[in-house]
């Protein structure tokens, strides 16, 4: 009975053990996402919203997200003439890392419109986003200027990770390890405390 | 003499074993020095206790094993088969029922919950016995499917999954179980390999019918529910011929005789005796499965935002490269019988993260195929050896519970939780990463010294029946061997 009782409270501090780690690293993700209001990001969800504007069923939805990223009809030139059949617009898309300057950033895109027979044609170009508060909105489409490529061109993707994240990931594998090591360790003595008092 | 008393408790060293493994100690057995449980070391001098009990028949016919191979591989391929229906038809899904994305998104929560609600049904595999259990879920799951293609809206649709994905979670627990226990050492290894095998023939098949536009019929996305109907006719058929496995109905006689509690409780494998391999190889597991499932989650998204590929080479990377890759978990069973379980599951780990990171960072669509190909054949290929380890090493009368203890709370949390850190930290616009190859890849990194552990403190269990494993573990949470 004390056994169990024992083994119930042990089980329940782990549990609120586990929490506590998922809040804290809950916490700490918040902390490291904080602030950051990528361009690319933006650009990438309108053009999505924008291909969902011709998908069955998705279609108010899909404007409701276009429109507070920048509204449809900026977008209309990218739309395909055919009839998508109730499929999204764009069966793929990509975009490459913004130019930004002076509030304003240039996002390059690379999409196939939907085309009923035959090859889906490939659009290409660049957005144009403003910032609106802390966030980005599409303003324009333009061609693309000199430099501007996405990243199957030969382009830099909009983020990537540096050095000390790479490092950092190496680090935290070894004291998820060490980590490991002590419960498995602690585990092996508790059990052996145990039969060794039955 | 308490210690050697509480062995025989952990290991039913008491209990009949097959004759191969009944009489001789460990050492004349195998010709060699014994492994222990840690580190592969030595073990001291050590003589397991004679068994004298009479020998029972635990050995069954190949026939009957063929038989029960193919009833579990069916039900294994129409698990992996209704498991991947939602994740390749969601956006079909979200048409029929006109749901914003936020909704769709906030439906999957429940929906994935199934799969550790399972952890609750799987765990009276141990009380009511595996066959039952089985039946039950392949019946639970096959009339929930079916029902999901008559969803009406949303939300029924959510509910019917949650209930499917209950049963999924049960009957893939149950199945590993049923394969370890009926087939002898020799043998195992390819039996766990041949039922992932199928399971991931499950995931191809939809690939293959949404390239056959089977969607676009007149039932939409609800004709692949109804072809999940398959398993329970399979099952009507079979049903009869499908037998308990021995190791329970011996355990259930123990039971019966006085010899061990009628009930299993809730938290009966965290005990002293059992829980240095729980938490082992439960640890194991989820740090595995969160890179593991991140990237399987977020390469299509990845290849085509972030790679620039067509929707229609993802599809046919993934059917060409998945469908190749498939021959790991094949391949897994026969060196873990062949070479072992532990340098079986460190290579594997070690080429599942290597083809991870180049697969997440390169952009050579040539390179990119074989590295897909290669870290789904180790990455997911890993899988028999890992439903190995959550087995093999717990005793019969709590095998059930520990394998759900592991895949559906620890495993389960890998699968929720790798997919949304992915998602999170390398969300193009707020990401802390801001990029879905890195993020992937760093998590692959992540992993890299959990290879440690693997090489330091699985232990191997090659060639050995289910009662030496029993016996040896006992051991070490004994401290007879260290």
């Amino acid at each position: 009975m004390n056994a169990d009782a024992a083994l119930k409270r042990q089980f329940a501090t782990a549990i609120v053990a586990a929490l506590a780690v998922m809040i804290g690293l809950g916490g700490v993700i918040a902390l490291a996402n904080h602030g950051h209001h990528r361009p690319e990001g933006a650009a990438e969800r309108w053009l999505t919203a924008v291909g969902d504007t011709t998908r069955k069923g998705v279609k108010a939805d899909a404007r409701d997200r276009a429109d507070k990223l920048g509204g449809v009809s900026i977008g209309q030139p990218l739309l395909p003439t055919d009839d998508t059949k109730g499929k999204s617009a764009f069966p793929d898309l990509e975009v490459g890392k913004a130019r930004v300057t002076a509030g304003q950033a240039r996002v390059p895109y690379r999409l196939h419109q939907r085309a009923q027979h035959g090859k889906n044609p490939l659009k290409e170009g660049t957005m144009v986003l403003a910032r609106s508060g802390e966030g980005w909105k599409v303003t324009s489409l333009d061609a693309r200027q000199p430099g501007e490529k996405v990243p199957s061109d030969g382009g830099q993707p909009p983020s990537s990770a540096g050095l000390g994240l790479w490092l950092g990931a190496v680090g935290v594998g070894a004291l998820v390890t060490v980590l490991i090591i002590v419960l498995v360790e602690w585990a092996t003595r508790s059990s052996q405390r145990a039969l060794a008092a039955s | 003499m308490r210690l050697i008393g509480s062995l025989a408790r952990y290991s039913n060293a008491a209990r009949p074993r097959p004759p191969a493994a009944a009489t001789l100690p460990a050492v004349a057995r195998k010709g060699r020095p014994q492994q222990t449980a840690v580190g592969g070391l030595p073990s001291p001098e050590f003589e397991p206790p004679v068994v004298t009990a009479s020998e029972p028949d635990l050995i069954r016919s190949d026939r009957y094993l063929k038989l029960l191979l193919i009833l579990l591989v069916s039900a294994a391929f129409f698990e992996g088969y209704d498991g991947s229906i939602l994740a390749l038809l969601l956006p079909n899904i979200q048409s029929t029922f006109h749901v914003s994305e936020a909704v769709l998104g906030l439906t999957r929560i429940p929906i994935e919950l199934g799969l550790f609600v399972a952890f609750f049904i799987a765990r009276f595999a141990d009380r009511l016995g595996r066959r039952p259990l089985l039946l039950w879920s392949v019946v639970g799951y096959t009339i929930f499917t079916a029902l999901t293609a008559l969803s009406w809206d949303i939300w029924s649709f959510t509910l019917f999954q949650f209930m499917t994905r209950i049963f999924l979670g049960a009957e893939y627990a149950i199945g590993v179980t049923m394969i370890v226990e009926e087939y002898p050492a020799v043998g195992r290894g390819r039996a766990l390999g041949t039922l992932l095998t199928f399971n991931a023939l499950g995931t191809i098949a939809v690939g293959l019918l949404l390239g056959a536009n089977l969607q676009d019929g007149p039932l939409e996305w609800r004709t692949f529910y109804l072809i999940g109907l398959v398993p329970l006719l399979v099952l009507s058929f079979f049903r009869r011929r499908l037998k308990e496995t021995r190791r329970f109905l011996e355990e259930k006689q123990r039971r019966e005789e006085g010899h061990a509690t009628e009930t299993v409780p809730f938290l009966e494998p965290w005990k002293p005796q059992y829980r240095r391999n729980l938490v082992l190889v439960g640890t194991l597991h989820m740090l595995r499965s969160i890179p593991l499932f991140g990237s399987t989650a977020w390469w299509a998204f990845y290849a085509e935002r972030e790679r620039g590929f067509s929707a229609l080479q993802v599809s046919i990377y993934i059917i060409a490269a998945y469908g190749l890759g498939c021959v790991g978990y094949y391949v897994c069973g026969r060196s873990m019988e062949r070479f072992g379980r532990r340098p079986t599951a460190f290579v594997y780990s070690l080429g599942g993260i290597v083809f991870a990171v180049v697969l997440f960072q390169v952009s050579d669509k040539t390179v990119s195929f074989f590295a897909l190909m290669l870290a789904v054949f180790f990455g997911l290929g890993i899988g028999p050896v890992m439903s190995a380890f959550a087995t093999e090493l717990f005793p019969t009368e709590i095998r059930g519970q520990a394998a759900a203890w592991i895949r559906n709370w620890f495993e389960i949390a890998g699968y929720v939780f790798g997919p949304a850190l992915v998602g999170i930290l390398g969300d193009h616009s707020s990401g802390a990463i801001g990029n879905i190859g890195d993020t992937v890849s760093l998590m692959m990194i992540m992993w890299v010294p959990t290879l440690w552990i693997i090489y330091r403190y699985l232990p191997e269990t090659k060639g050995l029946e289910l009662e030496d494993i029993a016996e040896r573990e006992g051991m070490v949470s004994a401290g007879l061997v260290p």
